[in-house]
């Protein structure tokens, strides 16, 4: 039987289930000491005196660590840009750019006694002139965001195909879209945390990190960057992962710091983040304000789309400015856009610093591109599926190259994809006709319904690589070990199928393991929807190499010239399989057996095979979704009736899985949409400190889904594969604010911002009867 | 007024899961959720959010759902607790509660997992024919951030339903 392709149950379940889980706050280790920073209440501000002579007589307290310990360099830039004037943050930096940076940490012998140590630290601030909002730190006269920058752009993106503007003034139809996207947080449950441990005792010092992070080979090497010492020396390991959707993808002040006092302190040291700290401090995404225009024909073929829009990046670039620049590439989507302009400035304030939260710049660009489309439906009187079918590109016009420059600074080429097929699934799956036609009496009531849909594209399985290392044991069972780390995906179980079925052996005799920088020289990480193309080709090409050697070296020791087959973990003569050797007594053979004997087979010592796959380029993945909402034009509610998503995942290893992602995906994109914003005051100040204020979708928010795919195998990797863990997040925003425009038509209502609150439904709504019609009630 | 909580101590104990445990010379203001983590070393009881918000931390109290982050330990003195850890039986077999959030897949990363657990059988407990309204209402305190939810109310779904049918089999003798 094959693995791939099945709704495997997943390995790890039943320990997780149990409550035997170890995630990061569950590691002790003895003699481990507690860590709770100082942070700065002060958007902007430059630190003069740390008092610490009441704190360190808290009792419980070990040490006390501040801005006054040390001078530390600046945190790596991960993703340079040509244009990026580039401001990473600085631990324990005197001049503090956002509320929550930490000025000092208090050690004590627990988090309780850390916290009382805490509270009685004193900091003298000078404050600064501080600016939160993007559109004002770009005016003349804004107060600087880092008082040394004189400018608080960060940097420039422009992309350019054909000539948009010349098209665009040749246009006979032009419309425009500004819309607003609200800054969310990535909100994993598990919040961040580190445990580091310094063994001075060996030749050289060891550092040995437990770290919640997508990352461990990452913070291995800038650990060893900033520490000035080799790879060799550490270690960085990512137990059980409570979740992670970006948070836990950058390298943090915290992570330096944590690992820097265990040092300093000779002993284990563990930080938790708490819920604030990390709406605080984890990163944000999605801030971003579009202005774009869409010239058509009168048939509604695109001509020409230019857009500008300003990206909010907070106090830093902790991921460069990866996010605005992928928002760039992607507005024309799964659309023919002959001639596209865009410009995108990103912005310093003095906020959380943004980086990649579950879809990445994606949404936005999605956003963008749907909602365009659909004003001009609105204008040329055309329907909103039938405008798209005569934009999409064609399946026949795969390879497609845009015309634009992918991140990596090559030519972005779309590799496969059927969009025409994956609109006409959805309309059928979530019955487009019938709701159209169900809509209509309704729209004036005080219940109004609407139909929205939208298609997004992803670049998906990206490089640079990922590893896989596949051994077999002297009891036959397979080890495969991978850079990549889970925080739920399930690689456990999609990662052995994989293998499995190159050896033909059962699911429980394959044991993955991952997200351990000791059990493989390299790795990547888990994020940007990559570990099922990457390192799931990885696992192939490393198995079936090892697959060859085993065949050889089987075929030696049964002197058999004839065909060998796998099965049931052991290798034997087609048609013959009494003439059979099973895996464990091959590993046997080729481990040399016996000390002191001379080795003697054909084949190299050992059964265990490494591969790195090198992915020629990204694969798009693409998904289409169709909501149908009714809005209370009264109260200004939205409620979700229905929501449908076909997505192409290329080849499916665990169908299960992938539909769990994009389930979990689309929840995300119903935040995004109408419930989540992290919000500052003009200063910076936060005022979503908690999960009362920053608003997760629940169970009544979020309704049940039918989720459907289509599959065109990419043929950039062995396995078909393309990744899907961000995939439900993308068309999600842009289909739902679609439905409330399209139930709000009679009111001529824009959505210009997200997350859709009911107060600026309803005001819209007023606003619009105002000027002729009675307001709606329910009565 | 620093130093000043640190003089009390109690000394307390606890039943969880059956178990009786004598909790030590531990300071009072200790939350129920830390006594269970870091004293009890059951660290099936997550944390997400400490603001009674997230439902993580939910274990029941004498068979009502509580967030152990928001009570002391102290305070359980004399009530039962149930905790995660105290839902498989014997030898580690799954209960059918648990079996369905495997089956399902209504976990990906396991975090919300036992706060979602316990809230599902103190559901199931008190009402054994849940309608799915019904189910997502009893959990709409508890947040996700991986699932989407919709597995979740499938499992604990197909757990009443499982249940009805051996209701049904076993009336039928
Ligand atoms: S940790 Fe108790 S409700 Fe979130
Ligand atoms: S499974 Fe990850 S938060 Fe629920």
């Amino acid at each position: 039987m094959n693995y791939v392709g099945q709704d495997v149950r997943r390995v790890n379940d039943g320990r997780l289930l149990r409550g035997h889980g170890q995630y990061i706050a569950d590691i002790y280790r003895p003699g481990m000491a507690y860590v709770a920073f100082v942070r700065s209440p002060h958007p902007h501000a430059r630190v003069k005196a740390v008092d610490v002579k009441q704190a360190e007589k808290v009792l419980g307290v070990l040490g006390i660590y501040s801005v006054d310990s040390d001078l530390f360099p600046p945190l790596p830039l991960l993703f340079p840009y040509s244009t990026l004037d580039a401001i990473t943050q600085t631990p324990f930096g005197r001049e503090v750019h956002h509320v929550g940076e930490p000025v000092a940490m208090v050690v004590a012998d627990s988090r309780y006694h850390a916290e009382d140590g805490v509270a009685a630290v004193q900091v003298e601030y000078e404050l600064l002139p501080s600016v939160a909002e993007m559109t004002r730190a770009m005016q003349k006269g804004a107060p600087r965001v880092h008082s040394q920058h004189p400018s608080n752009q960060a940097a420039i993106i422009m992309q350019d195909v054909g000539d948009a503007m010349e098209a665009m003034n040749q246009s006979p139809v032009v419309v425009t879209c500004d819309i607003k996207m609200g800054r969310v947080s990535c909100a994993p449950i598990e919040t961040r945390g580190l445990l580091a441990e310094w063994n001075e005792a060996g030749n050289e010092p060891e550092l040995h990190v437990y770290a919640a992070t997508q990352t461990p080979h990452m913070m291995q090497r800038i650990y060893a960057e900033l520490f000035q010492i080799n790879e060799r020396q550490i270690r960085v390991q990512a137990p059980d992962v409570g979740g992670a959707f970006g948070a836990k993808e950058p390298f943090y002040v915290e992570d330096f710091l944590i690992a820097w006092v265990a040092r300093e302190m000779g002993r284990p040291v563990v930080w938790i983040e708490d819920r604030l700290e990390h709406l605080l401090t984890s990163v944000h995404e999605r801030e971003q304000l579009h202005h774009a225009k869409m010239g058509l024909t009168h048939d509604g073929r695109i001509l020409s789309v230019t857009d500008e829009f300003l990206a909010n990046t907070g106090a830093y670039v902790p991921w460069g400015v990866i996010v605005p620049i992928i928002t760039s590439t992607l507005i024309p989507g799964p659309y023919k856009v002959p001639n596209y302009s865009c410009k995108g400035t990103v912005v310093y304030t003095n906020t959380t610093p943004l980086a990649p939260y579950r879809g990445a710049g994606r949404p936005q660009a999605a956003m963008v591109i749907n909602r365009l489309l659909d004003r001009a439906a609105a204008v040329l009187d055309l329907d909103s599926a039938l405008i798209r079918e005569r934009n999409l590109i064609q399946p026949s016009e795969f390879p497609y190259a845009t015309g634009l420059m992918s991140r990596e600074g090559t030519p972005m080429v779309l590799d496969s994809g059927d969009y025409p097929a994956l609109l006409k699934m959805l309309k059928e799956a979530g019955e487009y006709a019938r709701w159209q036609e169900a809509k209509g009496g309704e729209s004036t009531s005080a219940r109004a319904i609407g139909v929205g849909i939208a298609i997004g594209i992803e670049n998906t399985g990206m490089g640079p690589h990922e590893g896989a290392t596949v051994t077999v044991g002297t009891d036959g069972h397979i080890t495969v070990i991978t850079g990549a780390a889970s925080q739920g995906q399930g690689h456990e179980t999609t990662l052995a199928q994989i293998a499995a079925d190159a050896f033909a052996a059962p699911m429980d005799w394959v044991h993955v393991i991952e997200g351990d920088s000791q059990k493989i020289a390299y790795g990547t990480g888990t994020f940007a929807s990559r570990t099922a193309v990457v390192a799931g080709s990885a696992v192939k090409l490393a198995s079936d190499q090892l697959r060859g050697k085993m065949i050889d070296l089987a075929a030696y020791l049964l002197k058999s010239g004839q065909p060998l087959e796998m099965a049931e973990g052991t290798i034997r003569v087609v048609g013959d399989p009494t003439r059979c050797i099973s895996f464990g007594n091959l590993a046997l053979a080729a481990s040399g057996q016996f000390p002191g004997s001379s080795y003697t087979l054909p084949t190299a010592p050992g059964m265990s095979a490494t591969t790195y796959f090198t992915p020629a380029g990204a694969t798009y993945a693409a998904g289409g979704h169709m909501v149908v909402v009714a809005v209370d034009r009264v109260t200004g509610k939205v409620e979700i009736l229905s929501y449908t998503a076909v997505h192409d995942a290329g080849t499916l290893i665990n169908p299960k899985i992938v539909t769990g992602q994009i389930q979990g995906g689309i929840s995300g994109g119903i935040g995004t949409a109408l419930l989540e914003e992290i919000r500052f005051d003009d200063e910076g100040q936060l005022l979503t400190g908690s999960f009362m204020d920053y608003l997760l979708p629940t169970t009544r928010d979020v309704p049940d889904m039918t989720i459907q795919h289509l599959s065109t195998p990419s043929p950039l990797n062995p396995l078909g594969a393309k990744g899907v863990g961000e995939s439900g997040a993308i068309p999600s925003p842009s289909a739902i604010v679609a439905a409330v425009e399209d139930a709000l038509k009679v009111d001529m209502v824009q959505i210009n911002n997200i997350p859709i609150q009911p107060m600026m439904v309803r005001n819209s709504i007023l606003k619009s009867v105002a000027t002729d019609r009675e307001a709606p009630t329910h009565g | 007024m620093i130093e000043n909580h640190m003089s009390y101590r109690a000394s307390y104990t606890l039943s969880v899961n059956g178990q009786c445990y004598r909790v030590i010379d531990v300071e009072p203001r200790l939350l129920l959720a830390d006594v269970l983590r870091d004293i009890l070393h059951l660290t099936g009881t997550h944390l997400g959010c400490e603001h009674g918000a997230c439902g993580a931390c939910t274990v029941l109290l004498d068979g009502r759902p509580v967030r152990s982050c928001l009570m002391l330990g102290v305070q359980a003195q004399n009530k039962s607790i149930q905790t995660v850890e105290g839902l498989a039986g014997p030898n580690g077999v799954l209960s059918p509660l648990q079996e369905a959030f495997a089956e399902d897949h209504a976990l990906q990363c396991g975090f919300c997992t036992p706060g979602m657990l316990m809230t599902a059988q103190f559901l199931l407990n008190n009402n054994a024919h849940p309608s799915r309204l019904e189910i997502r209402e009893a959990l709409s305190g508890n947040l996700c951030r991986c699932t989407g939810y919709q597995n979740i109310v499938n499992a604990i779904e197909r757990t009443a339903n499982a249940d009805n049918a051996s209701e049904n089999s076993v009336t039928k003798r």
